[in-house]
């Protein structure tokens, strides 16, 4: 048997982030797949270190902008654990508030691509045409349309109005209305369905095997959802349905995700109704009180997400900082699922784990041109470009 | 085989007004809480530099205007965090509207 590699990317039309895949193809199907990751790592897990707490907040917010929200409420969280704070009742809801909206613009915005990527350009159009009500609703309550800057250590940074309240219902309302009709048309257009059933099988004990997280595990029957095993946040008082889909191919992940949206809104709305009143904000030391090690898992709209911080007493920066994002965790399970289908559905295959590439590549080391490693303080650095 | 239920939407969609805003006819109002250009307030302003050691991204020097010290805000480092104006202890530094920056000269990007 003869075989061909086709090398894909870093940079190439069919993948919307830059990554490197080698395909080894005989005739059209696909036989083994070869990832190399790192091609966009940006050194921001040393970089942290060099930053206090509060600094390193708004890099942490920056890994990815997608999920920027479930970033810095992992990153607050593990913090919060090493400098001894607790938030008050309300600013964990606000955050839930938060991270539910960021999860809904995060599903939509895969949906849409996921359309665009088969040719589907008219439902491509109307999720994001429907998106932006979201971003817009975000914009209101946080001041930016993706870059929040609203978790902070101890709390949140502003409060919800009455008036802001009533926004989001009412936005939200219509969003669900939207979504629905776009899950009927995924359940039945001929289109989609010849495009995305049974294409990347990922069968249920391959994906417990591989460590498949978030809606490429649920897609393939596994129930696991961080928010249902270990709650965080408001996730306690509010109960919520795990979305699993037994079809274990793309159609199924992306079924997920529909399903998640709607589930999504409603835990929202709950969360606006239920929401206590009472301080949004606490006092936090600036140094931490002792040599500790915190830790934090949420569920990120792509999956679990791991942040994981050490920290020496009297610091007011870690020591080390860890983050294990959803699609590093993902890398495996696709591989597998691009074994033995046809190259023309490499991107229908690619596109059901949502890959976000610079969420993945922070883990590697960066090389000078030279081959040789350079480091260089991030105030020297800031001291030489400074007028 | 049945038509696509989409069909209907996509068919009626060409008879209607485009949905995204004709930008630079029409301009957004965005929300009282966005982010935007900063607004200094040199009355209120003690400068005691809390702001530039704080920012994240070092788009904030402390300069000396008319024999007082007083921050400068580039907005072509900044990144919009607001960080500044929440360690602000007197309130100097308040968000702004504005979020047309682009500017032909690198002045038009210097907040004093």
């Amino acid at each position: 048997m003869t075989s061909v590699k086709i090398v894909i990317g870093p940079v190439h039309p069919a993948l919307h982030e830059p990554e490197r895949f080698v395909f080894k193809v005989d005739g059209e199907v696909v036989v083994d797949v070869e990832p190399r990751l790192g091609y966009v790592h940006r050194g921001i897990e040393k970089a942290l270190s060099e930053r206090t707490f509060v600094q390193g907040l708004y890099l942490i917010e920056r890994i990815c902008g997608i999920c920027n929200v479930a970033h810095t409420l992992t990153a607050v969280q593990a913090i919060e654990s090493v400098l001894d704070v607790e938030p008050p009742k309300r600013a964990r809801y606000l955050r839930t508030i938060v991270h539910e909206l960021n999860r809904i613009h995060s599903h939509l915005l895969i949906l849409g691509v996921a359309c665009e990527l088969i040719g589907f350009d008219t439902l491509f159009m109307l999720i994001w045409r429907d998106r932006e009500a979201v971003m817009d609703i975000v914009e209101m309550i946080t001041g930016n349309r993706v870059m929040s800057a609203y978790n902070v250590i101890g709390g949140v940074r502003r409060n919800i109005s009455d008036h802001e309240v009533s926004e989001t219902k009412k936005a939200l309302n219509t969003i669900a209305e939207r979504v629905k009709e776009y899950k009927k048309v995924f359940m039945e257009d001929p289109t989609i369905r010849a495009r995305f059933v049974d294409v990347g099988r990922l069968s249920r004990p391959k994906a417990l095997a591989l460590g498949a997280v978030g809606p490429t595990a649920r897609g393939s029957g596994v129930k696991i959802d961080v928010r249902a095993e270990e709650p965080y946040a408001a996730f306690d008082e509010i109960a919520f349905n795990v979305i699993v889909y037994d079809e274990e191919d793309s159609w199924a992940r992306l079924m997920v995700r529909w399903d998640e949206t709607l589930e999504s809104i409603r835990i929202v709305e709950e969360c606006l109704d239920k929401m206590p009143t009472g301080p949004i904000r606490g006092r936090v030391p600036m140094v931490a009180p002792q040599n500790s090690e915190g830790f934090s898992v949420t569920e990120a709209p792509r999956g679990e997400l791991i942040h994981h911080i050490y920290v020496k007493e009297g610091d007011d920066k870690p020591l080390r900082y860890r983050v294990r994002t959803p699609t590093y965790a993902n890398i495996p399970s696709v591989c597998e699922m691009l074994k033995g289908g046809y190259v023309a559905d490499i991107p229908a295959a690619l596109v059901s784990i949502d890959p976000c590439f610079s969420c993945t590549d922070r883990v590697a080391l960066v090389d000078a041109r030279t081959g040789e490693k350079i480091s260089i303080d991030i105030y020297t650095l800031a001291r030489r470009y400074k007028k | 085989m049945t038509l696509p239920s989409l069909l209907r939407r996509a068919w009626s969609n060409l008879f209607k007004k485009p949905a995204t805003i004709q930008y630079p006819f029409r301009k957004l109002t965005p929300p009282s809480t966005y982010r935007g250009r900063h607004i200094l307030v040199r009355e209120k302003c003690v400068g005691c530099g809390l702001c530039s050691k704080t920012c994240p991204a070092f788009a904030i020097t402390m300069m000396s205007i008319e024999k007082r010290t007083f921050p400068v805000i580039d907005l072509s480092k900044c990144i919009f965090c607001y960080q500044c104006e929440e360690v602000c202890p007197r309130g100097a530094i308040k968000r702004g509207k504005d979020y047309e920056l682009a500017s032909w000269e690198k002045e038009g990007l210097i907040v004093k």
